[in-house]
């Protein structure tokens, strides 16, 4: 952002519960918690889902959100009021659908706290849908408009702040929409994968119109199938956040360092006791081995094995009872036809995912598949490469060995 | 006492015991501070009811709120801020929610599970206390389909298996279809039919050698065998099926050979020796298939599945009654596709999914009728009458077990006789109706002994459950008064463990 001469817009992605929202959050910290010879940038974190029904959304929803949070975030963390009248007037033409009659006499809405009643919307779909009729004959106005709002909102970054607020003046804002990946539906567009490309590739020029940096958060699934790649020439630099790795490519081997930090991980949130307090050897490398990297998954067994046990250490029969319900979960629901190609790739030399095969891409939605990146030896083009290995679950399950056994799912190409 | 060191193997598909779960669960709840989602799975309003008390009596300081919906809600977390009450209680249970879920495959893109994928940041807050979910199988798997994100804050998800003394006992398997009819014979006419069989037999017998017509004994035979099945005398149909299997033999007739296999595989099914009812089923299944008699390899792979379902495998179930289904379907054997229909609305009643067995169940019924095939429809009656008994509808359930048995008593079923009056005692030991309930199950259990069957232990822990809920000096009077005899050990030895 420092070197750059224009607005630049990111993309994040990964598995759900791979840790996106902490790292952004980590973001916004840094962002501002910088040295005096740096440059500061002013983050505004959205978490999309308080204001969007992920079922029903319409770009403008998004828009209204960027606007309500913006102003929010100025007033609480800077003190500074927007004086912006676009929106304030769009917002008071449109109160009376989500206001009730009390606080409509209550005068005019102002920008910077209308944030709780424009978050509403997200619960009151016919409210949403009248507010969407006004607001969507003016979208090209909006985004001007948002823009002219990002200028008064550089304009007070660039003065020197309050004592207390900020260290020093920021030099431009990031706006930071998490969740983004999660909505499932807009307009009215099929649901799912179809939902997503529309946004994000169809709609696209309203996402990357908009003068601040931005980053969004993406789904996986549209990220590895066949579109994927335009999406970063449509965008910008897309990160992967993937699985910590914790075995080697192919040979499946411990990868001790990936373990180590994933010790590092638990062991910070264990209020002050040892691992080996908590845990015995064996179930630590039980729930380690079998949460396959996924730091969210890991927390959960974790949490599930402390109440199969009455004292701690907790036992390896304890770790073995807390992953019995994901056991179920995967056996039950995994479709009959992506056996054989978990198979195929548990098998395959390169440990890819073939371009365009839906069912790969559902695999890691549902965790069944889990992508890892640092996998080549000393090929820099290797080395960022993701690769995939089946879920270390899924892979003891016995449909699962059956499938591998079978010669012919084997060596279909 | 709970043995925490007992290994298992956690990559086998299943359940842990209740006694585990139920620790594990009561451990979750005094853990959590805050918000903490919980899923407790469990197919029964009975069993929920029970397993809820369970675990208010293992932490006697927390208070919990029970949320019961009998309706559907579309958004859940709305429909709880309406009914928390004030002071917070420590802890949440909430059941019902399978209303809000229709039966169908896409019950995970319905608005309910929209709606609780989206609104899942806004529990903690309105809800800051552990939240259980007491949910059935389907609603389970549709809601860690449809709302993965909510799914994924989860902090566990217990199990629970239907425990072997309640609705998972006395299920009615309707085998193959073929000897529909026979079946559906009124009692006296099973009798006087019998007794014709056995004269012609016994005249068969009596002439020389050289006049004897060995075919036409085999077919006798196997005639009796049916009839013998169908009045529940067990011994002697086997006794006569094993007389037609060793003629057949004789004969080199492999097509009665293969049917006479397949029935003694359904006397020893019914008895509980599944190793043994399996090798039946497969030696005949090898020779149907070589013959080519696709109506046979339907009814064998029919009542493999209803073995795979009773060892509690019920993909392998489900896998075999469709092959079934689609073979009967091709021939037009509707007696065939309705058995078919049924068994599969029996696997979706033991994951809960009461709506897709209750479609089932239906659809079988329908079909039964149509062709007069009265054991048919006893079967769904009973089966429907189970589907209101475990949601708790006692009237509703009461009326179909008293349907299904006003026609098994006419038929002379006494196996299908003897499981509705195991539910119907099961319902009244529920309902606080003792005394009734204490004579249906001690004559359904003296029925299951005597055709040695293995719901006589269902029937037995049954008692045993009664006898706890009743007190033991009124129950231990009304046992000597039916039988004269002291009430015997068993009854006094605590229940069997979840098997």
């Amino acid at each position: 952002m420092t070197l750059a001469n224009d607005h630049l817009c990111f993309l994040l992605s990964g598995h759900i519960g791979c840790g996106k929202s902490s790292e952004l959050k980590r973001l916004e910290r840094a962002l501002t918690d910088v040295a005096p010879t740096e440059d500061c940038y002013f983050p505004v974190l959205i978490d999309v889902s308080e204001y969007l029904d992920d079922y029903d959304v319409s770009v403008t929803d998004i828009l209204l959100a960027i606007v309500t949070e913006l102003a929010d975030t100025l007033r609480a963390k800077l003190n500074v009021e927007l004086k912006d009248s676009y929106f304030t007037k769009r917002l008071n033409e449109i109160k009376e659908f989500f206001l009730s009659e009390v606080e409509i006499k209550e005068g005019e809405l102002s920008l910077g706290s209308a944030k709780a009643k424009i978050q509403r919307l997200k619960k009151d779909p016919t409210a949403r849908q009248k507010v969407r009729e006004l607001l969507e004959p003016k979208m090209s106005t909006m985004l001007e408009e948002i823009n002219l709002v990002f200028e008064e909102a550089r304009l007070a970054l660039k003065k020197q702040p309050q004592p207390g607020l900020l260290k020093q003046p920021c030099r431009d804002l990031v706006i930071i929409l998490d969740n983004l990946e999660k909505i499932r539906k807009i307009g009215a567009v099929e649901e799912g994968l179809a939902s997503q490309r529309e946004l994000f590739l169809e709609r696209y020029t309203q996402l990357t119109g908009m003068r601040a940096h931005f980053i969004y958060t993406v789904p996986l699934r549209l990220v590895r199938s066949a579109d994927g790649p335009q999406l970063e020439q449509r965008y910008g630099p897309l990160f992967v956040l993937p699985m910590i790795k914790v075995i080697e490519r192919g040979t499946r081997e411990p990868f001790s360092a990936g373990v180590t930090s994933m010790m590092e991980i638990l062991r910070k949130r264990l209020g002050g006791l040892e691992l080996e307090e908590v845990f015995h050897a064996e179930a630590l490398d039980f729930l380690l081995i079998y949460s396959g990297g996924h730091v969210r998954n890991l927390m959960i067994f974790v949490q599930n094995a402390c109440t199969y046990t009455t004292t701690l250490p907790i036992p390896l029969s304890a770790a073995q009872k807390a992953i019995k319900q994901t056991v179920n979960t995967y056996s039950s629901s995994i479709p009959e036809n992506h056996w054989g190609k978990l198979a195929k790739l548990d098998l395959s030399p390169d440990q890819r995912v073939p371009n365009g095969d839906e069912d790969y891409l559902k695999m890691l939605e549902n965790l069944s598949l889990l992508e890892y990146v640092n996998g080549g030896d000393d090929d820099i083009f290797a080395k960022a490469e993701p690769w995939y290995a089946v879920n270390p679950i899924v892979r003891e399950l016995k449909k699962f060995t059956e499938a591998r056994q079978k010669p012919t799912d084997a060596k279909q190409s | 006492m709970i043995d925490h060191a007992t290994e298992i193997d956690p990559f086998a598909p299943g359940t842990l015991d209740q006694e585990t779960e139920l620790a594990a669960l009561t451990h979750a709840l005094e853990f959590a501070s805050g918000f903490s989602l919980l899923f407790v799975l469990c197919n029964q309003a009975p069993q929920r009811r029970r397993l809820m008390a369970e675990v208010r009596a293992r932490l006697p300081q927390f208070t919990i709120q029970e949320i019961h919906f009998s309706e559907p809600v579309n958004h859940l977390l709305d429909a709880l801020r309406e009914r928390l009450t004030s002071p917070l209680p420590d802890a949440v249970f909430v059941s019902g929610l399978e209303h809000s879920l229709p039966a169908l495959a896409s019950a995970s893109t319905t608005s309910f599970i929209a709606n609780l994928n989206a609104s899942r940041n806004s529990f903690p807050q309105a809800v800051p206390r552990p939240l259980v979910l007491w949910v059935p199988e389907y609603v389970l798997a549709a809601m860690a389909q449809g709302a993965p994100d909510l799914f994924s804050i989860r902090s566990g998800v217990y199990a629970f298996a239907a425990s072997p003394d309640e609705l998972a006992g006395f299920a009615h398997t309707l085998s193959a279809g073929e000897h529909w009819q026979t079946h559906s014979l009124p009692l006296a006419e099973k009798r006087d039919r019998t007794a014709a069989i056995e004269r012609l037999l016994a005249e068969y017998e009596t002439l020389p050698i050289g006049q004897r017509d060995r075919r036409a004994e085999l077919r006798l035979f196997d005639r009796l065998g049916v009839l013998l099945y169908a009045q529940g005398n067990y011994p002697e149909a086997l006794h006569q099926f094993q007389r037609a299997l060793k003629l057949a033999e004789e004969l080199g007739d492999v097509a009665g050979v293969a049917s006479s296999l397949h029935q003694i595989g359904m006397l020893h099914q019914v008895r509980g020796n599944y190793e043994e009812a399996l090798d039946h089923y497969q030696r005949s299944l090898k020779t149907l298939e070589e013959l080519s008699d696709m109506a046979g390899v339907a009814s064998s792979l029919h009542n493999i599945g209803a073995l795979h379902q009773a060892r509690g495998n019920y993909e392998a179930a489900l896998d075999h009654y469709q092959r079934s289904l689609k073979i009967a379907e091709e021939l037009s054997d509707m007696a065939g596709v309705a058995s078919s229909l049924h068994q599969i609305g029996n696997l979706h009643f033991i994951r809960g999914n009461y709506e897709a067995a209750l479609d089932h169940y239906q659809h079988s019924l329908k079909i039964a009728e149509g062709l007069g095939n009265v054991t048919g429809v006893a079967g769904s009656l009973h089966q429907i009458g189970r589907l209101h008994h475990a949601r708790g509808n006692y009237e509703e359930a009461l009326d179909h077990y008293q349907r299904s048995l006003k026609i098994t008593e006419e038929l002379g079923d006494v196996a299908s006789v003897a499981r509705t009056q195991g539910l119907i005692g099961l319902l009244f030991s529920e309902t606080g109706n003792y005394t009734e309930a204490f004579q249906l199950l001690l004559s359904a259990l003296a029925t299951f002994r005597q055709l040695q069957s293995p719901n006589a232990r269902i029937a037995e822990n049954s008692l045993k459950t009664l006898r706890a809920r009743w007190g033991e000096q009124a129950f231990d009077a009304a046992w000597r008064a039916a039988t004269g005899e002291d009430v015997p050990e068993w009854l006094q030895e605590v229940r069997d463990e979840i098997s």
